[in-house]
């Protein structure tokens, strides 16, 4: 709870420092999962950035559609306990032409609670390119599913989706921290069908430099199969 | 970004998903909404915590369920859609339940499964109204209760971590068992 506070004071402090620069846009998903065999599982997600407004805070701006990335990622992840997995897997992301390699391990724990269900997520990654060092990321992140309705989600109803991360990088010896936290409002058609829609907020750089605040209207669809 | 929305449009539109039976649907009630019979049951055990009614939806039957914490345990009381008393039940630690009657159960269930862990235990009561109020309310008895026993458990069959409900007699018999199928968690993991 400390680290939420202190997540959000960051958030607000951070506002109020000059040059703080902003980016907006929207970043639609497409979130597909393949049930294997033996409690192993495939998940593969289709995500692009679509950047629609930028600048400083303190200084006006135009909208202005233009795209940034798409990324594609593969996990293969095997269940170890009934609520716990491990998966391992690679993005590729396409941006100005180029190609970024990303390898990928999580270790996942979903809880389910009387009324809702909390995930936690440790993951680690390497981002591999050709013109820059390797990037590697620590990650934690907090999500859960609150039911509008009832002690669970059912079909045909809606629910809060709440998560909230930090991402602790280090690249060529200089470290960042970055702090994500994604409201979304979802709605279950059925246990294989779901869509969200919500913020993706995200501050980075806040350690050292003027913070960089990015806001994602977020789009995701879940498909299991 | 258009070829994204072509495929968000088709998935939308498949219907291929793999049906997966649930055990229930709760969806929660308004106190209006409740018969009164069932009311007038719970007024009178003086529940001191809010009480959170739902409408239950298994495969076979249709029933109204009140929800409350009382003396630091779960408490869920069940009833017809008339307003009938079904049962009481009851959260409980494993330790609650007699050594005797848990050793069957165990015999019962390592004979199943090679390696199994209790997720959940929660003592049932089933009788009349007047004798369930009186147990409740740690009166002498006034008619009559059947004790039951409900166990969750998580077991791995065949390589795969399944989950159980077993409901078993004070004796240890088993009355009633049955998968419960996990829903999918995938939009809080991935």
């Amino acid at each position: 709870m400390k680290l939420y506070h202190l997540g959000l004071f960051l958030i607000a402090t951070s506002f109020c420092k000059a040059q703080s620069s902003y980016q907006f846009g929207i970043l639609p998903s497409l979130n597909i999962n393949k049930k294997l065999p033996n409690d192993f599982k495939l998940n593969f997600e289709l995500e692009s950035r679509q950047e629609l407004k930028s600048g400083l805070f303190n200084m006006p701006g135009d909208f202005n559609f233009e795209y940034e990335l798409t990324d594609f990622s593969v996990l293969a992840s095997k269940k170890i306990a009934i609520n716990k997995s491990l998966a391992l897997g690679f993005l590729a992301r396409i941006s100005d032409g180029k190609l970024t390699g990303r390898s990928i391990q999580q270790y996942i724990v979903t809880t389910r609670y009387p009324g809702f269900i909390l995930s936690h997520r440790v993951s680690a990654d390497q981002t591999f390119s050709k013109d820059e060092g390797t990037e590697y990321r620590l990650r934690y992140r907090l999500s859960s599913e609150i039911p509008l309705n009832g002690q669970s989600v059912d079909p045909k109803e809606f629910y809060i989706n709440l998560s909230n991360e930090y991402l602790n990088s280090l690249q060529d010896n200089t470290y960042d921290l970055e702090i994500r936290v994604g409201p979304f409002l979802g709605y279950k058609f059925m246990d294989t069908k779901k869509l969200e829609f919500g913020l993706d907020y995200r501050i980075n750089s806040f350690l050292k430099n003027s913070p960089g605040h990015r806001f994602w209207i977020g789009i995701n669809w879940y498909h299991a199969i | 970004m258009r070829s994204i929305c072509l495929l968000l449009i088709l998935f939308a539109m498949s219907g291929s998903g793999f049906a997966q039976t649930k055990l229930e649907k709760e969806v929660r009630i308004r106190k209006k909404e409740v018969p009164k019979v069932a009311l007038s049951f719970i007024d009178a055990i003086n529940f001191t915590n809010k009480i959170k009614w739902y409408k239950e939806t298994g495969l076979n039957k249709t029933s109204i369920e009140a929800k409350t914490k009382y003396r630091a345990k779960n408490y869920s009381i069940e009833f017809t859609l008339e307003g009938i008393l079904e049962d009481v039940e009851i959260g409980i630690k494993q330790a609650d339940i007699p050594q005797n009657t848990f050793d069957k159960m165990d015999e019962l269930l390592t004979s199943e499964f090679t390696r199994y862990l209790i997720d959940k235990v929660q003592i049932q009561y089933v009788g009349a109204p007047e004798a369930l109020l009186s147990q409740l309310r740690n009166e002498a008895p006034a008619g009559e209760v059947k004790i039951n026993y409900e166990l969750v458990i998580v077991a791995k069959v065949n390589r795969v971590f399944k989950k159980y409900e077993y409901l078993f007699s004070e004796n240890g018999e088993v009355l009633r068992y049955g998968e419960i199928i996990v829903r999918n968690t995938d939009q809080i993991e991935y």
